[in-house]
C-alpha cells in the first residue's frame, strides 16, 4: 500500500539487509561487479585501491561471525558527496531517491570520496581492462567508466532504466518495481529491495532490530540493516573503525 | 583608424576573459569527458537484444540451475534460476576468456595440432597396450563413465585421485555389511562435527539445512568462513585430528547405549583399545583444546542425533590422514552411519562395459606407459609426485586441460579442453546427498578451434567415432531423457532423494588394524609454527573473484597466508607484508594477513601450483613438508 503524502509517480528506493541471514559468501560482490561492468582487479590492486561498489566486511564479535555488506547508502538528506562536488557530477534524483554518479562530468577531484562517511566510493586509478575477449561478456546496459573518475553503487541504475522502458512499453506509469543485482544474487535472501513509499516495506524498515550505519550524522541513509544480535549492532556503532580494522 | 599594439592586446585579453565566462570552455570540458569514454582503448559493450536461456552450472557437484543472459551469442550474465548460486557461478562464464586459458594444442613448448596429438597418442597406445590409463581429476561425472567405457575397450585403467570430499563416506563404506557407494546425507542430520571440511564454502545443502536448524562444530586450526559460521569452532592443532576423534570415542564408551552398539560390531576391541588410551585430558594436550570442550562436543553430538562426523579435509589442502578418516568412520559406525545414505548407480545403456575405477595410489609404480590427464575445471589438482612414481620410463603424458599453466612442463602434450558452455560438460555426483545425478550444461558458445573434451580424446584412442554429445545422449536416454538435443538444451536428471535407510554397518575398525595405528597417528605436527594448506577450489574460475580476496578481505585467496597477530609480531611482520613460503620442494611469494588462527599455525591459501609441489605420504595424503614462511 502506498504511503500517504508520497508524491505521485515518485519512489524512495531503499534496501533492508538482514545480517542474521548474511553468510558472507560474497555472491553479491561478484554479481554487482558483473552487472555493472566493474573490471576485475589489476595485479597491483589492494583492498584500498580496488574497485568494489559493494563490500562485505567480516565482523568477529566473539560468537558466530557476522558479515556486513556496505555500499552507497543513497543518503537522502544533506547528501555529503553531492554537496561537495564542484562539477555537479553527483545528483540526488528526486523521482527515485537514488544518488546518481555521472562519470562524464566527474573530474576526479575525489572530494566526494573524502566527504563520504561510509567510504562507499571508489576511484578509477587506471583505465578499465578485461582479459582479451572478455569485453564480449560486458553487460550491454551499462557503460564502462574511464580512468580518473569516481564511481559507486547506484542501485543498479541500468536495471531501473530497463524496468522503466518495460513499464512504458506496457503503458504503465508510476514508480517501477525492479531488483538490483545484489538482491537477486543473494543466496540467503538477506538483501531486500523496496520503496519507502510503500507502507509495508517502510514499516519493516522501522521494525525491531533495524538500524542504519552512522545514523546520528543525519544524512538519511536508505540502506537499513536488521539483526537480532545486540553485539553486532553495538560493533557497527563505530562503523569507520570496523571498516579499517 | 590606426590599429595599435595596445588594441590588439586589449582585444586578445577581452576575448580571453569573455571566453572564460562564456559556456564554450565548459562545453569543451564536458565534451572531452564524453570523448574520453570513446577512446579506442576503452572496451566497448556489446550491442543487441538480450536473450535468456536456462542451463545448469556444472562447475561443482551442486549443479545449480541458472539463467544465462546473452547478447550476440555471448553470455554476459549468469543468474540463479529458482535456487541459490555461489560467487563463482556468477562469473563462471568468464572461464572462456580466462587469462590462463589454453587455446591451442602444444607439444612441450611448441604449437601443434590436435590431429598430431591424437596420432602420436594412438601410436603410443598401440605400442604400450595394457599400460594405458586416464586420470580423472573430477570423478563422478557422466563423462567419467565414458572414460571407463573407453578404457575397457582398450584394456586401460581408469584412475581417480585420492578422495577428499567423500573421503569419510568411502571409509564408512569399507565398514559396511554389503558393499555400497555412500554419500553424506545432510538433509537427514541435525548435527555435524566437521574436521576441516569446507561445508559452508561450496557444499550446496548446508545453506538450506541451516534454516532447518542444522548445527555444526567445525574443528580446524584456522578460523575459516565455515568455522566462523559454525556453532562452535574447535581450533585443533594440525595433525591432532585423530586424537580429538579418539577422545570423543572415549567419552562415548561411557554411555551404555553406545557400549551396547559397539559390542555388536566387529573390531570393537581394536577401537576400544585405541579410544580408552585417549582420554579427553590426553587429547586436550595433543590437540591444544580444553578437555571440557572435547567432552561437551562428544555429548552434544549424541544429544543432537541424527549426527554425522566428517573428516573429508579440504579439496585444495588435500585429504586428512588415513587414520583420522578411519577414526571418523568408527565414530559414524557407533552412530549407526545415520548420517549417510547409499547412492544409487547411474543407469547405463545396454551393452556398455566399464573399466573398474581405482584410486591412483593402487596403480603399480612405473606401470603407466600412456597417461591421459583430464582437468576439466580450475582448482583440481594432485601432487605431481603421486603421478610421477606411477609412470614408466619414457611414458607419454597428455593433459587435456583448460589451463595452460598447471601441467606445462609436466605433460608432453597439452590439449585444449572446452570449458563450461562450450561443450555439453557435466557435473559430478553431489557430495552432500545420497542421490545420483546427471547434470549436463548446454553448449551455447563456440569453443576455441581444436578444443576437445578429454572423453572425446579417450574415445578416439579407443576407436569410438561418436561425438561427446552423442555418447552422453545414450546415457541420457538410459536415464529416461530424450538425448537428441543434448548439446543445445543440456539435461538434468536426479534419482529420488531421502528414501534411503541408513546403511548397515558390520565393523568399527579396518580388518587388519590393531588399534596402534590410531595411537601412533594421534600426535600433532612437531614443527611450530606449522604451515597448513587450505583453499577455495573455485577461486580460479574467473579473475573477477579477486574482488573477494584481492580487493577486499572477505576471503583468503591464492598466495595469501593467514596467521595470528602475535605470531606475525614475533616474526617481525604485520598484516599485508610480503613474505616467502619456503618448503623443501620450492618457494612461493605470499602476502600475510593477520587472522583468527591458532598462534602456532600459519594457514596458507593454496592453489593447484602448491598442491602439485606437495610431498606424498605413504598413505597417499600429502603435505608441504617442513615448510616455513619468512619475511621477504
Amino acid at each position: 500500500m502506498r504511503k500517504q503524502g508520497a508524491e505521485a509517480g515518485t519512489a524512495r528506493y531503499a534496501m533492508l539487509i538482514d545480517l542474521d541471514r548474511c553468510n558472507g559468501c560474497g555472491a553479491c560482490m561478484v554479481a554487482c561487479a558483473v552487472e555493472n561492468n566493474v573490471p576485475p582487479p589489476q595485479p597491483s590492486a589492494t583492498p584500498r585501491t580496488g574497485l568494489n561498489w559493494l563490500r562485505v566486511f567480516r565482523l568477529n564479535t566473539g560468537g558466530r561471525d557476522a558479515f556486513i555488506p556496505v555500499m552507497c547508502m543513497q543518503c537522502g538528506e544533506e547528501t555529503p558527496c553531492q554537496s561537495v562536488c564542484p562539477q555537479k557530477a553527483v545528483e540526488l534524483d528526486p523521482a527515485t531517491g537514488i544518488v546518481g554518479q555521472i562519470p562524464e562530468r566527474c573530474l576526479g577531484c575525489r572530494y566526494c570520496m573524502a566527504a563520504c562517511p561510509y567510504q562507499a566510493r571508489v576511484f578509477n586509478w587506471r583505465d578499465p581492462q578485461w582479459p582479451a575477449g572478455m569485453e564480449q561478456a560486458l553487460n550491454p546496459r551499462v557503460s564502462v567508466r574511464q580512468r580518473g573518475t569516481v564511481e559507486k553503487c547506484n542501485f543498479c541504475h541500468g536495471r531501473w532504466q530497463a524496468a522503466l522502458e518495460k513499464a512504458a512499453h506496457e503503458g504503465e506509469s508510476g514508480p517501477v518495481r525492479y531488483t538490483p543485482a545484489c538482491a537477486e544474487a543473494c543466496p540467503a535472501q538477506a538483501i531486500r529491495f523496496g520503496d519507502l513509499n510503500d507502507e509495508e516495506f517502510a514499516a519493516e524498515c522501522r521494525g525491531e532490530g533495524v538500524f542504519r550505519l552512522l545514523d546520528s550524522l543525519g544524512t538519511g541513509p536508505k540502506v537499513f540493516y536488521r539483526t537480532s544480535r545486540a553485539e553486532v549492532r553495538e560493533a557497527t556503532r563505530g562503523f569507520g573503525e570496523v571498516k579499517r580494522g | 583608424m590606426r590599429i595599435q599594439r595596445r588594441d590588439v592586446l586589449s582585444l586578445a585579453g577581452g576575448a580571453a576573459a569573455g571566453l572564460a565566462v562564456s559556456p564554450l570552455p565548459w562545453r569543451l570540458l564536458g565534451d572531452t569527458a564524453i570523448w574520453s569514454q570513446n577512446w579506442h582503448w576503452m572496451p566497448r559493450v556489446p550491442r543487441g537484444a538480450i536473450e535468456e536461456r536456462e542451463a545448469r552450472c556444472t562447475l561443482c557437484p551442486a549443479a545449480c540451475p541458472v539463467k544465462l543472459r546473452m547478447t550476440n551469442g555471448a553470455v554476459h550474465g549468469v543468474w540463479p534460476n529458482g535456487a541459490a548460486l555461489c560467487p563463482a557461478g556468477f562469473a563462471a562464464h568468464h572461464m572462456a576468456w580466462h587469462p590462463l586459458r589454453l587455446r591451442e594444442c602444444r607439444r612441450g613448448q611448441t604449437a601443434a595440432s590436435v590431429g598430431e596429438a591424437l596420432e602420436s597418442l594412438r601410436a603410443a597406445v598401440e605400442s604400450r597396450r595394457g599400460a594405458v590409463a586416464v586420470l580423472d581429476l573430477a570423478p563422478g561425472r557422466a563423462a567419467s563413465l565414458l572414460h571407463r567405457r573407453h578404457m575397457a575397450a582398450i584394456g586401460g585403467a581408469y584412475l581417480t585421485p585420492p578422495a577428499v570430499e567423500g573421503g569419510t563416506a568411502q571409509a564408512v563404506a569399507a565398514l559396511l555389511e554389503k558393499r555400497a557407494e555412500l554419500a553424506a546425507d545432510l538433509a537427514r542430520v541435525k548435527a555435524v562435527l566437521s574436521l576441516g571440511t569446507p561445508l559452508l564454502e561450496g557444499w550446496a545443502a548446508p545453506s538450506f539445512a541451516v534454516e532447518r536448524g542444522f548445527r555444526l562444530i567445525q574443528a580446524e586450526p584456522h578460523r575459516s568462513r565455515t568455522a566462523g559460521l559454525a556453532d562452535e569452532w574447535l581450533p585443533v592443532k594440525p595433525g591432532a585430528e585423530t586424537a580429538l576423534l579418539l577422545a570423543i570415542g572415549h567419552c562415548w564408551l561411557k554411555r551404555p547405549e553406545m557400549e551396547q552398539r559397539l559390542g555388536r560390531l566387529q573390531g570393537a576391541e581394536t577401537w576400544r583399545k585405541a579410544a580408552e588410551a585417549m582420554p579427553p585430558a590426553r587429547a586436550a594436550e595433543a590437540a591444544g583444546i580444553e578437555a571440557a570442550r572435547i567432552e561437551a562436543a562428544a555429548a552434544w553430538l549424541l544429544d543432537n542425533r541424527p549426527a554425522l562426523v566428517l573428516a573429508d579435509g579440504d579439496p585444495v589442502g588435500g585429504p586428512l590422514r588415513r587414520e583420522a578418516r578411519a577414526a571418523a568412520a568408527a565414530l559414524n559406525a557407533m552412530l549407526g552411519a545415520e548420517g549417510f545414505g547409499a547412492r544409487p548407480a547411474l543407469p547405463l545403456p545396454k551393452g556398455w562395459t566399464l573399466a573398474e575405477a581405482q584410486s591412483i595410489e593402487e596403480a603399480g609404480d612405473g606401470s603407466i606407459g600412456v597417461l591421459i590427464l583430464d582437468e576439466p575445471w580450475p582448482g583440481v589438482s594432485v601432487p605431481w609426485q603421486l603421478v610421477e612414481k606411477k609412470l614408466a620410463r619414457d611414458a607419454v603424458v597428455a593433459a587435456v586441460t583448460w589451463n595452460r599453466a598447471q601441467f606445462a612442463g609436466k605433460a608432453g602434450w597439452l590439449i585444449p579442453a572446452p570449458v563450461w558452455l562450450e561443450a555439453p560438460l557435466d557435473a559430478p555426483q553431489p557430495v552432500d546427498a545420497p542421490r545420483a545425478q546427471i547434470a549436463i550444461a548446454p553448449a551455447v558458445m563456440p569453443a576455441p578451434k581444436g578444443a576437445m573434451a578429454a572423453a572425446e580424446v579417450t574415445a578416439r584412442l579407443a576407436g569410438f567415432e561418436t561425438s561427446l554429445a552423442d555418447e552422453l545422449g545414450q546415457l541420457v536416454k538410459a536415464a529416461g531423457g530424450a538425448g537428441e538435443k543434448l548439446a543445445e538444451a543440456g539435461f538434468h536428471w536426479q534419482s529420488e532423494e531421502g528414501k534411503t535407510a541408513a546403511p548397515a554397518v558390520a565393523r568399527v575398525a579396518p580388518e587388519t588394524w590393531t588399534g596402534e595405528e590410531w595411537l601412533r597417528a594421534a600426535a600433532p605436527a612437531a614443527v611450530s609454527p606449522a604451515v597448513v594448506v587450505h583453499g577455495w577450489r573455485q577461486a580460479a574460475v574467473s579473475p573477477m573473484l579477486g574482488k573477494l580476496w584481492q580487493e577486499s578481505e572477505l576471503r583468503e585467496g591464492p598466495q595469501q597466508a593467514a596467521a595470528h597477530p602475535d605470531l606475525l609480531r614475533r616474526h617481525g611482520m604485520e598484516g599485508g607484508a610480503l613474505a616467502r613460503l619456503m618448503s623443501p620442494r620450492g618457494a612461493w611469494p605470499v602476502q600475510v594477513r593477520a587472522a583468527d588462527t591458532r598462534p602456532d599455525v600459519i594457514a596458507v591459501c593454496g592453489g593447484p601450483a602448491l598442491t602439485l609441489s606437495c610431498d606424498v605420504r605413504p598413505d597417499g595424503t600429502w603435505t608441504l613438508g617442513e615448510a616455513k614462511v619468512v619475511k621477504s
